[in-house]
């Protein structure tokens, strides 16, 4: 049984991880966009 | 789930199909948790194996990763042929950006792998036909991942990757049908057709793979959204240096 968990526990988690990173990294690039676009108004 | 776009940006400038992708993203998220709460009560309600116990239902992980990874690996390839049939440099992101996915998918594969191996076959690792592709496959885009990282933008790196993206795939065949080639000497079972799922398995390995499939597209999604910002950003700079 803890194998299937630790597996489980692994791979989403992984995943998750992953994802959230990506979405960070594109909030702040999306964020120093609009930081220079309002800079240069 | 993906929509933090920053107030004042927009994706104009972006290649079609990378500004497709980016609008994508939502919706492909928005069914991969309505997927994955279908996945897990379908595992949650698996037959237990008569043979393997409970540790069988690493079978609804370990299978949807390795076709993660083929199917980031076949996207690489394909992004790289169209680069050199093309020279756009949205093709050879995509590219890299599924290489990326799929080295992902590939590393929780070669880590789950041998902790079914130890459950059923008593040890981490065994110098098996398929797995010793797969490690060969596991290094292939590793290298091309950490090149890439490493080489700096450029036409002449993306051709020469686009190339080794290219002969690489050439092992995804070669690892799939290796049971077949390999049969008195391998210790995995036979691949699905050979009719290897016990019965009540084949729902949730389907929602297995459907899952690990929509969350392969979600995480390139974003992944080629990421890569086209960061392409903008780094032609920002060079104009601000000008």
């Amino acid at each position: 049984m803890s194998y299937v968990v630790a597996v489980y526990i692994l791979t989403l988690g992984s995943l998750v991880g992953y994802g959230i990173g990506l979405l960070t990294e594109r909030a702040a690039l999306l964020s120093d966009e609009g930081d220079e676009a309002n800079g240069q108004q | 789930m993906a929509g933090n776009q920053a107030e004042g940006s927009t994706r104009e400038e972006f290649e079609p199909f990378e500004r497709r992708a980016a609008q994508a993203a939502a919706p492909v998220g928005w069914l991969l948790l309505a997927l994955s709460a279908v996945y897990g009560w379908t595992v949650w309600n698996a037959p237990i194996d008569s043979v393997q116990g409970v540790i069988q239902k690493i079978l609804y992980v370990h299978p949807p990763l390795a076709y993660g990874a083929y199917l980031g690996f076949i996207i690489t390839a394909a992004g790289g042929l169209a680069y050199l049939r093309s020279d756009r440099e949205v093709w050879d992101r995509l590219a890299v950006a599924s290489a990326q996915v799929g080295v992902l998918f590939c590393t929780l594969m070669m880590i789950t792998g041998p902790i079914w191996a130890k459950g059923t076959w008593g040890r981490w690792w065994s110098w098996d036909p398929r797995l010793t592709v797969t490690l060969l496959l596991w290094f292939v885009y590793v290298a091309y991942v950490v090149l890439r990282s490493f080489a700096g933008p450029g036409a002449r790196t993306a051709r020469i990757a686009a190339v080794y993206g290219i002969v690489g795939v050439i092992l995804i065949p070669l690892n799939y049908f290796v049971i077949e080639i390999f049969e008195a000497r391998s210790m995995h079972p036979a691949n699905l057709e050979g009719g290897s799922l016990g019965e009540g398995m084949g729902i949730p390995f389907l929602m297995g793979n459907l899952t690990f499939f929509v969350a392969f597209f979600y995480l390139l999604l974003v992944r080629i959204d990421v890569e086209a910002l960061r392409a903008r950003a780094a032609v920002r700079a060079a104009e601000r240096r000008l």
